[in-house]
């Protein structure tokens, strides 16, 4: 049983870090999308960072901790989503996805 | 002055033969298994056609000349016309039977005259006299312009 | 080479000044916003640097005027006004027409752009200041020179678990040259010896030495996801760029032979020392510069890109035949490649296209001001509103639709909209309004241009065509029919349109370049009320995502993104239905069936049918189909000129089997439906 969640979990989590990194931008949006974009990686880096650890994702629950900190930030509108940040989300996606993968043994 | 040769490809509708520019034939195509129709047409509108990839809009020439189909007709096929001054334009045309190329010079053409109203065709280019037979040569664009209507 | 870097110059500062223009009329709007002063003054002020970079002397001077007004507005001893605001655009022109010719040589230009600076002056002196202002002013005057760049030292020493999260401290680093110009010091003296190194740790620390115009705030942002696994120093050491220094160099080389790391002492005497010789560094600067804005984007060829949207436009339809097959073979291996090799040329395809889209936005700034020049020149007040700005269209359609969109609002403002007077005696607000409005309908894009002008008396029209022999004079046409007239050629001369209240002014040539990119214009008019033109144009994006439906004999597409919901009917409950709607879960739904639209022989009892829910501008509609056959990327394809009355089909559509399928016009078929009622 616990096996099925954890695929089903890392599954889950690759195929929402892959969609958001097919539509990160490189320059900052504005208005809805941006917030809708802002939304979504702190859901997935909470959720991670979260039930990651209970299925033995540690180090993926480290890194995403990094990401749902950071988002909460400017979700609460005390950090503002630079060009900057967006690549270094970008970069910090990607290691996640890397990290992810290797966590679950592929 | 010089004589102008002109080439043109002869077709048949049930027993009357037609002809058309040569030169602005893209294919002759078989008819195939399916046309695909399209809703709220003129009847003469057969469908569309994948030529290709492609999409080529069929007319039936029988249709539009006011002659009975016989679906039972074998040799049936689509003549598409790619219409040398008007972009975008090509156009498969349904006949009866395709039957063959003739070099002639333009002199030969005789000015039209039919016998009976040809449906929708308002007009001639000419009439051939070719091995005792009459042909009537379609002008492209006058076709067109009636499809396009 | 400096050629090259001139016309990038060029190239960016037009951005530049596209930006300014646009900040200009926002700031028309909202007179006190502090963010678009920022906006313009920063705008300016890259101007002004760049020009004098690059050797466009006159343009960094003439700037150089123009951010000092607006650097006074910025610490409020200036006022935004319309005044400012007017003369704020004719400069802009100024700096376009600088842009294009360079320094200026010739007299009369010169004398010009000396009366334009002038004038600019006189602005300053004349404008509400305040006493200190002039003190203020001279200092601005006395310190052009004053670099935004600075020089910040960075020391990240990891901790030795860097690597363990997959982070590359390579990456950061790169990020940070990305900054501006930068030098990185590697210290390798904390790495042991090799029989106790664990591949995993990281052992190197890094000092880099950064010049850089962008914030503190911005370098910690590199290092935001490391800053747990790491000790983190920033410091700024120098009010400019450093990096050409000798002694900073060789200190920077000592260091990393001595394994000593720099501190912001280090720096002390140098920034000092290095502040008066500004001059050598302006040439490395210009590279900074460069390499700053050139690593977020190329510029490709337009033609290369056609040919990649080609080449994806065959392998969705190739891709489309191989899934067909694969799902005939039952083979799993086979199947599991197709769906990759699916998944890749959806991929793909997005990417293709969305290359080749750029936004209407980038035209619009272009109608503004036409709006705003044609409308002060002729005394009318006029709003001009853009709604959907921001939609996406293929680069080779906007191109060709700017002219006739400029003719269109030419007209508008022309003999649309009246003066302010008119328009009171009219019993209208004395401001006129044209709005622009873009959208997407179906597999088309439609842009609507309407005004509440005096419109167009269909009267006046058909006298004129009589006159000119374009109809008979007992023809019996309805309005619509006269009104059309006006796209005919031969109707639209100069005589005519002084004669006539309405437009005219060669709209038979709009239609000819519209139609050029098979787009299609039409118009409505009523008199007293206004006038709008409608242009209905084909999407690039000629590959959708579809639903594959049944109806009847023939399968038809239905573009997923007008989808809603799909509902599994019973015949039984259409029977119960009353006036086309039918109730689902005590909800009402209107629908449509497709049977009936498209004429589908209605002998074939249907044992289950499908409603698919579909939405267009706020409506929401069922269609009625016979079956749901699957969801398909696909090539969408015109029907071409004889059959464009089909307006409910937006093209057809090449399946994997090579047969055809109809693509529905969501958007028209809801409409039409509409207006039947």
């Amino acid at each position: 049983m616990l096996t099925e969640i954890k695929n089903q979990f890392y599954q889950d989590t690759l195929e929402t870090l892959i969609s958001i990194q097919e539509v990160l931008p490189e320059t900052p949006l504005e208005g809805e999308t941006a917030r809708n974009m802002v939304e979504r990686i702190f859901t997935v880096s909470h959720q991670v960072s979260g039930t990651g650890p209970m299925l033995g994702f540690d180090n993926s629950s480290l890194l995403s901790k990094k990401l749902e900190r950071t988002f909460y930030e400017i979700r609460s509108g005390k950090r503002t989503l630079t060009a900057q940040l967006l690549t270094q989300t970008q970069r910090t996606i990607q290691n996640l996805l890397e990290v992810l993968q290797k966590e679950q043994g592929e | 002055m010089e004589t102008q040769n002109i080439t043109l490809l002869s077709f048949k509708i049930q027993d009357d033969l037609f002809a058309v520019d040569a030169l602005q034939v893209d294919h002759i195509l078989e008819l195939p298994p399916n046309i695909t129709a399209v809703p709220n047409t003129p009847h003469y509108m057969k469908g569309i056609i994948n030529l290709h990839g492609n999409i080529i809009p069929v007319a039936d020439m029988r249709l539009i000349m006011d002659k009975e189909v016989q679906d039972k007709r074998s040799d049936a096929s689509i003549i598409v016309l790619n219409p040398s001054n008007i972009q975008d334009a090509r156009i498969g045309i349904l006949v009866d039977v395709v039957e063959e190329v003739i070099e002639t010079k333009k002199e030969a053409l005789k000015e039209t005259i039919t016998e009976g109203k040809k449906g929708l065709i308002e007009h001639f280019e000419g009439t051939l006299v070719f091995n005792e037979d009459f042909v009537h040569v379609i002008n492209i664009a006058h076709l067109c312009e009636i499809i396009e209507k | 080479m400096i050629d090259k870097f001139r016309a990038k110059f060029v190239e960016e500062s037009t951005d530049n000044v596209h930006d300014l223009e646009e900040a200009l009329f926002l700031l028309e709007k909202d007179m006190d916003n502090k963010e678009l002063i920022e906006r313009i003054f920063r705008a300016m002020h890259s101007l002004k640097g760049g020009g004098a970079m690059f050797g466009f002397n006159h343009l960094s001077e003439f700037t150089h005027h123009l951010e000092t007004i607006f650097d006074w507005v910025r610490t409020n001893k200036l006022k935004v006004t319309t005044d400012l605001i007017t003369l704020t655009f004719s400069a802009i022109d100024q700096i376009k027409f600088l842009l294009k010719t360079g320094d200026l040589s010739a007299a009369d230009d010169l004398k010009a752009q000396q009366a334009f600076i002038q004038r600019l002056q006189a602005f300053l002196s004349e404008g509400g200041s305040t006493g200190t202002s002039a003190a203020s002013a001279a200092q601005t005057e006395a310190d052009p020179e004053e670099s935004d760049e600075k020089t910040y030292l960075i020391s990240f020493i990891p901790q030795k678990e860097l690597l363990q999260n997959g982070t590359n401290p390579l990456y950061l680093l790169d990020d940070i040259h990305a900054l501006g110009q930068a030098l990185t010091l590697a210290f390798t003296h904390k790495v042991p010896s090799l029989d106790l190194i664990d591949a995993e740790a990281n052992y190197c620390l890094w000092q880099i030495l950064v010049s850089t115009s962008e914030s503190i705030n911005e370098i910690k942002d590199v290092f935001i996801f490391v800053e747990d696994e790491c000790e983190l120093h920033i410091d700024q050491v120098a009010g400019h760029n450093i990096l050409q220094d000798k002694d900073v160099l060789e200190k920077a080389e000592k260091a990393v032979k001595n394994s000593t790391l720099l501190t912001v002492e280090d720096f002390k005497q140098e920034s000092q020392a290095a502040a008066a010789s500004v001059a050598p560094q302006t040439e490395e600067r210009k590279k900074a510069a460069i390499k700053e804005h050139k690593i977020s984007s190329i510029r490709v060829s337009s033609h290369k890109i056609d040919e990649l949207v080609t080449l994806v436009s065959e392998l969705v339809t190739l891709q489309a035949q191989l899934s067909l097959y694969a799902e005939n073979t039952q083979d799993a291996t086979m199947l599991s490649m197709s769906e990759n090799v699916q998944k890749l040329s959806r991929q793909l395809r997005e990417n293709a296209f969305d290359i080749s889209l750029i936004p209407l936005q980038s035209e619009l700034m272009r109608f503004q001001r036409l709006v705003r020049d044609l409308s002060k020149d002729q005394g009318k007040d006029i709003d001009f509103i853009i709604e959907g700005g921001d939609l996406e269209l293929d680069k080779n359609i906007i191109e060709n639709l700017t002219d006739p969109l400029l003719h269109i609002l030419r007209n508008s403002i022309d003999h649309g909209i009246e003066v302010p007077e008119d328009r009171i005696k009219a019993g209208k607000a004395p401001k006129g309004n044209i709005l622009f409005k873009a959208f997407y309908s179906g597999a088309n894009v439609i842009i609507e241009i309407s005004d509440d002008g005096k419109g167009i008396d269909a009267e006046v029209i058909r006298q004129k065509a009589i006159a000119k022999g374009l109809i008979e004079s007992d023809a019996a046409l309805t309005d619509k029919e006269v009104l059309d007239l006006i796209f005919v050629s031969g109707f639209s001369t100069r005589e005519v349109v002084s004669g006539v209240s309405g437009r005219g002014v060669g709209m038979d040539v709009v239609k000819r370049k519209l139609a050029n990119i098979r787009g299609e214009v039409s118009i409505e008019s009523e008199k007293g009320k206004g006038t709008l033109i409608s242009i209905t144009l084909p999407m690039t994006l000629s590959i959708i995502d579809g639903l594959l439906v049944g109806v009847g004999e023939s399968q038809y597409v239905i573009p997923i993104s007008a989808i809603d919901k799909l509902y599994a009917l019973q015949p039984e409950q259409l029977k119960q239905s009353f006036n086309q709607v039918v109730v689902i879960d005590n909800e009402q739904h209107p629908y449509i069936d497709l049977r009936k639209v498209f004429k589908a022989s209605e002998e074939a009892e249907r044992e289950q049918l499908q409603m698919i829910m579909v939405k267009a501008e706020d409506r929401l509609s069922g269609l009625l189909v016979d079956a749901v056959i699957g969801e398909y990327q696909t090539v969408v394809k015109p029907l071409g000129r004889y059959l464009k009355k089909q307006e409910i089909l937006s093209g057809a559509s090449i399946m994997g089997d090579g047969t055809i399928a109809l693509v529905i016009d969501t958007t028209r078929l809801l409409q039409k439906q509409k207006n039947r009622k």
